[in-house]
């Protein structure tokens, strides 16, 4: 990839090349990562906002796909606090506006899927941040824990203890929210 | 990225996704939910399709668009604001106490021969519904400070101090009169800010504390209004300003693009609740009626529910 100076213009086709390349991984990075209750659009064209101004100081050695990891974390991270915020607010999050496809076969198929992705993420969104994330990134992105190591700066070994208490965390929380005794967060 | 499926690590734990939910197991049962709630969030090819054209058209317009810095503005502002968003929540928390028959706005047209009574009226108002607007404005993403130049740094900083400056009048001090002056010395400022939309949201919220719902609605409702950043709670609330103005035609629209969404929240209900309201207005009976049954099989404990219920009883003696 042919990196260009500070002109958005120059900059331009490699961000092109980037999203071609990286487009739909981002967008289900950020559609796991965030849940329901964010935009998926907008916080992808956020990335690739970001990517754009900020292409010019990737420099490696990383791969470009840690590289954009970290800044649809981020980006996912900023998207998550405004949703908490208008909750708190009572503003709801503009349910069913992203996270979850529209195109299902049946109604009663697509009330399940949501009301699936409801559960989970009831769930994770009670887990610390990092334990979520290790989750999301296993089970969901079906990543291997070297690679969430290097995603996430850590060995292997550490990664899988820190999934280990994610699980053991979901899990009870699981179990909880099944057994009647969910008193919500 | 590559599955650790294949890769056979040594140590590596099974995925719970990956196990038989009829192990009956609890693993079991988490990974299977997992496992649907993994296949829900894969992108479908639609998905990735209307990114790309929103991007090819970000794309297009991106060397005559102030949007960078747009967005720069946006979190400027919501960090500006961060003061007034306790006060807002004391706001909304204090408006959300009170009884639900207290928000209702009394008919503003006389009603119509045969129909029930309350639901003619003027769908009612929840009095959160305009800080909500308002408030859902703001949109900022993250990390883009650095999208402002350094020549339009000062720029964006004083237009987000006056923004935020209205805003603060509106929701920390309560003082909507004090708001409509901060947007005009805005408007004089910037008058094609970019915060214009964010802009005239505040203006809406304070022209609707003031009971100036008339002006309200004339702001939403401009053609040439440029860029207003239509929430559900926006769109919701300007159906309602269009029934109440006798508008049904336009409510229902808006109505209706609120029920597509499929959505079971306060916005539909109240979306709900005003279609029936129009839609016995144009004396289709059998839909309104359908709609209140609608509304109460969703929301029975809703903020129109006993005047859904009121209505219907109405009908049912009214009928021949």
């Amino acid at each position: 990839m042919v990196l260009s100076g500070d002109d958005g213009a120059e900059l331009a086709p490699d961000v092109d090349a980037l999203y071609r390349e990286h487009g739909r991984t981002v967008l289900r990075w950020v559609m796991r990562l965030g849940g329901p209750g964010i935009d998926a659009e907008d916080a992808v064209h956020d990335v690739f906002v970001v990517a754009k101004r900020r292409l010019g100081a990737f420099d490696g050695p990383g791969k470009v796909t840690t590289w954009l990891f970290r800044t649809t974390e981020k980006v996912v991270q900023a998207a998550r606090r405004k949703q908490r915020l208008r909750r708190w607010l009572s503003l709801s999050g503009e349910p069913g506006a992203a996270g979850i496809s529209t195109s299902n076969p049946t109604p009663g198929d697509a009330l399940d899927r949501r009301r699936d992705v409801e559960i989970v993420y009831r769930i994770l969104d009670r887990l610390p941040a990092r334990q979520r994330q290790i989750l999301i990134l296993f089970e969901m992105e079906e990543m291997a824990t070297e690679e969430i190591g290097e995603l996430m700066g850590a060995k292997g070994s550490t990664v899988r203890v820190w999934l280990f208490r994610a699980r053991a965390r979901f899990l009870a929380e699981h179990q909880r929210l099944f057994s009647g005794k969910d008193e919500g967060p | 990225m590559k599955s650790a499926r294949a890769d056979g690590n040594v140590g590596e734990p099974e995925r719970w996704t990956a196990r038989a939910a009829s192990r009956g197991t609890a693993e079991g049962a988490a990974g299977a939910v997992l496992r649907r709630a993994r296949d829900a969030t894969e992108p479908r090819q639609e998905d990735v399709a209307r990114l790309e054209a929103r991007l090819a058209a970000h794309q297009a317009d991106d060397s005559s668009s102030p949007w960078r810095w747009r967005l720069a503005l946006a979190l400027a502002l919501l960090l500006a604001t961060g003061g007034a968003v306790g006060a807002a929540g004391k706001l909304l928390r204090r408006t959300r106490s009170a009884p639900a028959a207290s928000a209702v706005i009394p008919a503003a047209e006389p009603r119509a021969s045969g129909a029930p009574a309350s639901p003619l009226g003027a769908p009612a108002l929840p009095a959160e519904s305009v800080p909500a607007a308002a408030l859902a404005a703001p949109q900022p993403a993250a990390v883009v400070p650095r999208a402002v130049g350094p020549r339009e740094a000062p720029r964006a900083a004083t237009e987000a101090r006056l923004l935020a400056g209205a805003f603060r009048a509106l929701r920390a001090g309560q003082d909507p009169v004090a708001a409509l002056s901060a947007l005009d010395r805005y408007d004089r400022a910037f008058p094609r800010g970019a915060l214009a939309g964010e802009a005239r949201i505040a203006r809406v919220e304070a022209l609707m504390v003031l009971g100036r719902r008339a002006e309200a609605l004339a702001l939403l409702a401009a053609p040439d209004g440029g860029e207003t950043p239509a929430t559900r709670n926006v769109l919701v609330m300007r159906g309602e300003l269009f029934a109440e103005a006798g508008q049904c035609g336009s409510a229902v629209r808006d109505f209706e693009r609120i029920l597509a969404a499929g959505a079971r929240d306060d916005a539909e209900a109240r979306a709900l609740f005003g279609r029936a309201a129009c839609r016995l207005r144009g004396g289709d009976a059998a839909a309104g009626e359908g709609d209140l049954r609608r509304y109460l099989e969703r929301h029975p404990d809703g903020a129109f529910a006993a005047a859904a219920r009121e209505a219907l009883n109405e009908a049912l003696h009214e009928a021949p």
